[in-house]
Order: structure tokens, then C-alpha cells, then sequence
């Protein structure tokens, strides 16, 4: 039991955090709720729960939100945020991303991370954030488009400042 | 799909991308909580009534963990007969003793390896001391008071144990042993003061070590007050343990033996390590003065000297046709190596006759044996990381855990057919990033051939990774001895 529990963990453990990273903003609280995930999900038992995946990231993103309303120590974390070893351009533009993503509000950011990284269906999205199908294209453009403004206009202030 | 939705699209991936370049570090399974919550199990499945009726038990009252015990003394009482209830709580008075004491040898935990001995300076017991269960306190409270004074890169989980202060006035413990066992019935706060089953394993470890280093004994049954087993955070300990219960080595065959052909070496000379190439790896190298690899043998076999002046639980016997230039003990300070024993059959200087090698250790690790020339040489490697050898594979570098660059280069020794060593480094998604075979110095024997994989990953990949080298059987393409390491890309 617990070989399936390491293999379940060493599969889903990384993408979860860094969703949870990107979702919250605070890789510590991201590394308690994602902890926090695995813990529920086994007192929950693996043959419990169907698309264990979804069901992590749903979990963990509540407990993020929760910590992230408890302290709100937001801002810097961002910037602790390893820089990596590519060209700047590519990284920035990353980041750039990753910050605008930072920008929306919780909800959207969850949701944008099951559809883009966990690569959710709606109906999925739909399922398991308790919203309705029909709403879930919608908030995820309406979330894009944001995002798009957002890093638009820290490539542009970047092109400014050189 | 419309324009807007493939737009959407594309920032989404972009995105995805971002997030996949996140640096997280993973926690190791085993000190996550979900490893360490399961139902209260005896470590190893197995229930074994640990009948602890030690037909001599001495029931140690140490004043307090501040007060050493000197040596043997009336404040000591042994009491025939009479099972594991307390027999005497007098509080041994501090004796001023100058006679020259037996140093303490005591073991702190390694994470992921076997613990490791040291020295504690300013404790031991007097020579004139008889008493097992004297010299084990003076170990165990020398490990409780000496936290501060470790080797690089160990730790003293000793330090976080909470020794119930009042239950039962100062006496933190009792000690009684019989044959070759040990029971030590600890005072302790419940909990102990450890978390997690990496910290609890290494607080075993340690305890076990400890506890069998006094010569005789081999085998510790480790128990709280009151209670008939110990529990350490959620490590249920029922039965007696030796070192190889604990160390984290398996599949270890005390009857192996290795016996190669060839002719006379000439004159001999040895040389040992500790730690050098690899944490957890002692070798050691015998020089042959001839330039063909001389006829040897390695077996291995329990031992135990009953002194601590020639001390370890083990030992390897190394037999070299040839004579080596020096005969006696030779101690040394370092774990699991304590010395080398070095015997000739016929005089020594002479250069002919068989020289045997007996290497002491501390507890019985897989080895490894391979051969260089120029000058001759045998080697005998003796343990690694245990997570990083197999019966025909052992990663020497990278160690377990360790932060490497997008180039790097693993290293070690592999007994493989055709000398063909195959390897892959998986991202953490599980994904097959780069993949190859190499080639080990010698294969299909029974001796041990060198090799090194120069490993390059694609720029995209970083954070943690997998590195994986195992044997592909030539019989059905199988994956055999597969060694995995977890490694950080930086």
C-alpha cells in the first residue's frame, strides 16, 4: 500500500506544487497545502477518489487560498521565485506570465491552471470547482484575456526601460 | 476553432510552460506525513515475542544524565534471578578516576546511510570494568550529552529525545543483558522527541549501534518503562535488533565468496578509505608488487574480539598469494572500517607466502571487489549509499540527492554482461529526458569493472529528476538491478 502511495506521490507531487506555486504565489503555503493534499487523499483512500489529479489540485488550491487569506504575505514571495538559466527574454516572459497570473482573482487563477497545466476538460473544470459548464469557457477567456493585458504591459514598460 | 479560442490557446500553453519551469523541491516520500501515518506496524511485518527474561539483569541508576558513571562500583548492583522489574536505584557517586579509560565509541545518523562512529572525547570507562551494562551507559549517556560534538555531515537525533525528568525519580534507564542481547528500558516522555520515519529510523539506528558496540553483545531490545516494546513516533520496536536490521542495506549474503586464479604477487602493501569516493564506502586497495594480478580470495564471516581495543561485529577476510611488508592491527578511527588485521603465513619481507587481510567493521555491507594494473592492484569496496548499489550496480557520483548541472558525470562500478551499464534520467513528470548505455571496464565476472556516464540533459529540464542505471538483461531485455537517485537539476 504504501509502494502505491510513493509511486502516487512521486508521479503527481511535483505538478501539484508548482500549480500550487503559481496558483498561490508562496511556494512555502503552496508546500503545506500540496503536503496537506496528500494527507487528505489518504485519509480519503486512493479507491475513493476518481481522477485523483483533479482532485489533489482542487484540494490543494483550497487550502492555498485558505492560507494565503490567513497571511497575507504576498508580494515578495514573488520575487524569490528562482531566475532560470535561459535567455532573458524567454524568462522574462515567463515570469512576466507567471506575475500576470498572480493578477487575477483566485478563482480564475485555479481554474486557468486545471484547464492550461493540468489540461482539464471543461466539464471536468465544471465538476470539480462546483461551477457551471457553461460558464467555464467564459471565465477561462475572460481570465486569458486579462492575463494577456497584464504581461502586455510588463513587456512594454520592460521595452521602456532598455 | 476560432481565433480567439486558438489565441486563449497559445497564452495557455505559454503558461503551462511557465509553470512547468517552476523550481520546487520535493519532499522525499518518506518524510511526508502520508509515509509515516499508516497503521502502527512492527517495522519488519514480523511478530517476534522478544523474551527479554534476561536471567542477569542490571539495573543501572544513573544520578542524572549530567552525572557520569565512573566505573564499576557498589552503586551498581546486580541481582541474580529476579526478571525486568528494577532491582536498585542507588545513585553511583562521582568517582575520581585516573586510571586511563577505554575511549567511548558511540554512532550519530546519516540521512539515507548507515550511522557513522566517532569518539566522544572526555568519556570512558575504567579497563578494570567488567560490567556490559556499565560501559553501554557510558555510550548511551556520552551519545545524550556530547550533542554538540558530531562528524561533518551526521547528526545526533539523542539530542531530541525527552527523558521523562520526574516519572520514576533519575533514572532514565536500566540495562540488563544476557548472551549476546541487550535490553535497554528507556524513561522517556512518550514520543521521544522524534518525528517522521526518516528521523525515527535514524534514532534506531543510532540507539542499535550504540547499544551492540560493547563487545558480546549483537543484539539490542530496546523498550519504554512500563511497557513490554518501544515506540518511536509511529516505529513500533517489539523485538531484539542487530545492526543488520537497521543499517538499511538488504539482500546482503554473509556466504558469498570470491576466489580468483593467478600467480604470486611479490611483496604487498594496503591502504584503506573511508567516506572518500562515496558516503557510506570504505576501500581498500592492496599493491602487489607483480604485474600480473596475484591469486586472492575475499570471503566474510561474524566476528566479535570480545575487547574493545580490536573492536567490530564483522569481518572481511582478504587472502593474497604474497607477503606484505608489515604484520598486526591496525586501528583506525572511522566507521564502518576499524582496522585491519594483517597476517603472514611465513616470515615477514620475504615476499612469498599467503598474507591475510581481516578488515573489522562495524556492520556487514555488500562488496565489491575489482582489479587495476599498473601497479597491480585488488580493491575491495565495502557499502555506499544503500540506495545507491544493487547486486550488480553501484552509483558512486552523483550522491542521493545531490544538485547537479545539465552536464554531469555519473560514476561507479557495475558487474554487468558485456560490460554494458544502461542508463536514463527522468524529469519529475516521470518523463524519459536522456537515456544511453556505457561501458564498465570488465564485464560478465564476478569481479567488478569501472565506469562513467557523461550525462547531458536538454535546457528545458530542471528542478528534480531521477537519475536511473540499471543492467538490461540480455536474456529478455528485462531491467535488472535497477539503482535509482534522485538528484537536483540546477
Amino acid at each position: 500500500m504504501i509502494d502505491r502511495w510513493r509511486e502516487v506521490y512521486e508521479r503527481e507531487y511535483p505538478r501539484l506544487l508548482r500549480a500550487l506555486v503559481a496558483i498561490g504565489r508562496d511556494p512555502a503555503a503552496a508546500e503545506d497545502a500540496a503536503q496537506e493534499a496528500f494527507v487528505k487523499a489518504h485519509r480519503t483512500g486512493l479507491d475513493n477518489i476518481q481522477k485523483l489529479p483533479a482532485w489533489l489540485l482542487v484540494v490543494g488550491a483550497r487550502e492555498v487560498f485558505r492560507k494565503a487569506r490567513r497571511s497575507k504575505r504576498e508580494g515578495e514571495l514573488w520575487a524569490s521565485l528562482p531566475a532560470r538559466n535561459d535567455a532573458f527574454e524567454a524568462a522574462s516572459d515567463r515570469a512576466d506570465l507567471l506575475a500576470a497570473l498572480g493578477e487575477l482573482p483566485e478563482r480564475q487563477r485555479a481554474i486557468v491552471v486545471a484547464r492550461y497545466y493540468y489540461g482539464l476538460s471543461y466539464d471536468e473544470i465544471a465538476d470539480h470547482f462546483d461551477i457551471k459548464s457553461g460558464t467555464v469557457g467564459a471565465t477561462l477567456h475572460q481570465a486569458i484575456e486579462r492575463l494577456r493585458q497584464i504581461q502586455l504591459a510588463g513587456r512594454l514598460a520592460r521595452g521602456a526601460m532598455r | 476553432m476560432t481565433d480567439e479560442r486558438r489565441d486563449d490557446e497559445i497564452i495557455g500553453r505559454a503558461l503551462s510552460r511557465a509553470i512547468e519551469t517552476i523550481d520546487v523541491n520535493q519532499t522525499p516520500f518518506e518524510k511526508t506525513r502520508i509515509a509515516t501515518a499508516p497503521t502502527r506496524r512492527s517495522i519488519f511485518g514480523i511478530w517476534q515475542i522478544a523474551t527479554a527474561a534476561a536471567a542477569i539483569v542490571l539495573a543501572l541508576a544513573i544520578g542524572s544524565w549530567l552525572t557520569r558513571p565512573g566505573e564499576d562500583k557498589p552503586g551498581v548492583a546486580a541481582s541474580p534471578t529476579v526478571p525486568p522489574s528494577p532491582i536498585s536505584t542507588v545513585a553511583p557517586t562521582a568517582s575520581p578516576t585516573q586510571v586511563p579509560s577505554v575511549p567511548t565509541w558511540v554512532y550519530f545518523a546519516r540521512d539515507g546511510l548507515p550511522p557513522v562512529g566517532a569518539f566522544i572525547p572526555g568519556y570512558g570507562y575504567a579497563p578494570t570494568s567488567a560490567s556490559q551494562g556499565l560501559h553501554i551507559a557510558d555510550r548511551l549517556v556520552g551519545l545524550r550529552e556530547r550533542a554538540g560534538q558530531i562528524p561533518a555531515g551526521a547528526s545526533n537525533l539523542m539530542s531530541l529525545v525527552a527523558f521523562n525528568p520526574t516519572g520514576g525519580g533519575p533514572t532514565p534507564m536500566q540495562i540488563g543483558w544476557q548472551g549476546d542481547l541487550a535490553t535497554v528500558e528507556f524513561d522517556v516522555v512518550p514520543g521521544w522527541g522524534v518525528r517522521g520515519a526518516a528521523q525515527s529510523q535514524a534514532l534506531l539506528q543510532q540507539l542499535v549501534y550504540t547499544i551492540t558496540e560493547e563487545p558480546g553483545i549483537r543484539r539490542a531490545l530496546i523498550t519504554e518503562k512500563g511497557k513490554p516494546n518501544a515506540v518511536i513516533d509511529q516505529l513500533v520496536i517489539d523485538r531484539p535488533l542487530s545492526r543488520e536490521d537497521v543499517s538499511g542495506y538488504s539482500g546482503v549474503d554473509l556466504a558469498t565468496r570470491l576466489a580468483m586464479d593467478g600467480g604470486a604477487g611479490g611483496r604487498l602493501s594496503y591502504a584503506t578509505s573511508v567516506d572518500k569516493l562515496s558516503p557510506g564506502l570504505a576501500r581498500f586497495v592492496v599493491t602487489a608488487q607483480s604485474a600480473e594480478v596475484p591469486q586472492f580470495s575475499v570471503s566474510a564471516e561474524k566476528w566479535d574480539n570480545g575487547t574493545a581495543a580490536d573492536p567490530g561485529k564483522y569481518l572481511l577476510r582478504v587472502q593474497v598469494l604474497g607477503a606484505n611488508d608489515k604484520e598486526g592491527l591496525e586501528t583506525f578511527d572511522s566507521s564502518p572500517l576499524r582496522g585491519v588485521m594483517t597476517r603472514n603465513n611465513v616470515a615477514t619481507g620475504t615476499g612469498s607466502g599467503v598474507t591475510t587481510y581481516e578488515l573489522r567493521l562495524d556492520d556487514f555491507r555488500p562488496w565489491r571487489v575489482l582489479t587495476l594494473s599498473n601497479p597491480t592492484r585488488i580493491v575491495v569496496d565495502i557499502g555506499g549509499a544503500p540506495q545507491a548499489i544493487s547486486d550488480r550496480i553501484a552509483v558512486y557520483s552523483p550522491t542521493v540527492g545531490a544538485a547537479v548541472s545539465r552536464d554531469f558525470t555519473v560514476s561507479g562500478l557495475a558487474r554487468v554482461f558485456e560490460a554494458t551499464v544502461s542508463w536514463r534520467v527522468r524529469d519529475s513528470a516521470q518523463r524519459v529526458v536522456a537515456s544511453g548505455v556505457a561501458n564498465a571496464s570488465i564485464g560478465t565476472s564476478a569481479l567488478w569493472g569501472a565506469y562513467e556516464i557523461a550525462v547531458k540533459l536538454p535546457q528545458t529540464v530542471s528542478g528534480n529528476v531521477t537519475l536511473e542505471v540499471y543492467e538490461a538483461s540480455a536474456k529478455d531485455g528485462s531491467e535488472v538491478g535497477l539503482v535509482r537517485l534522485p538528484l537536483a537539476v540546477r
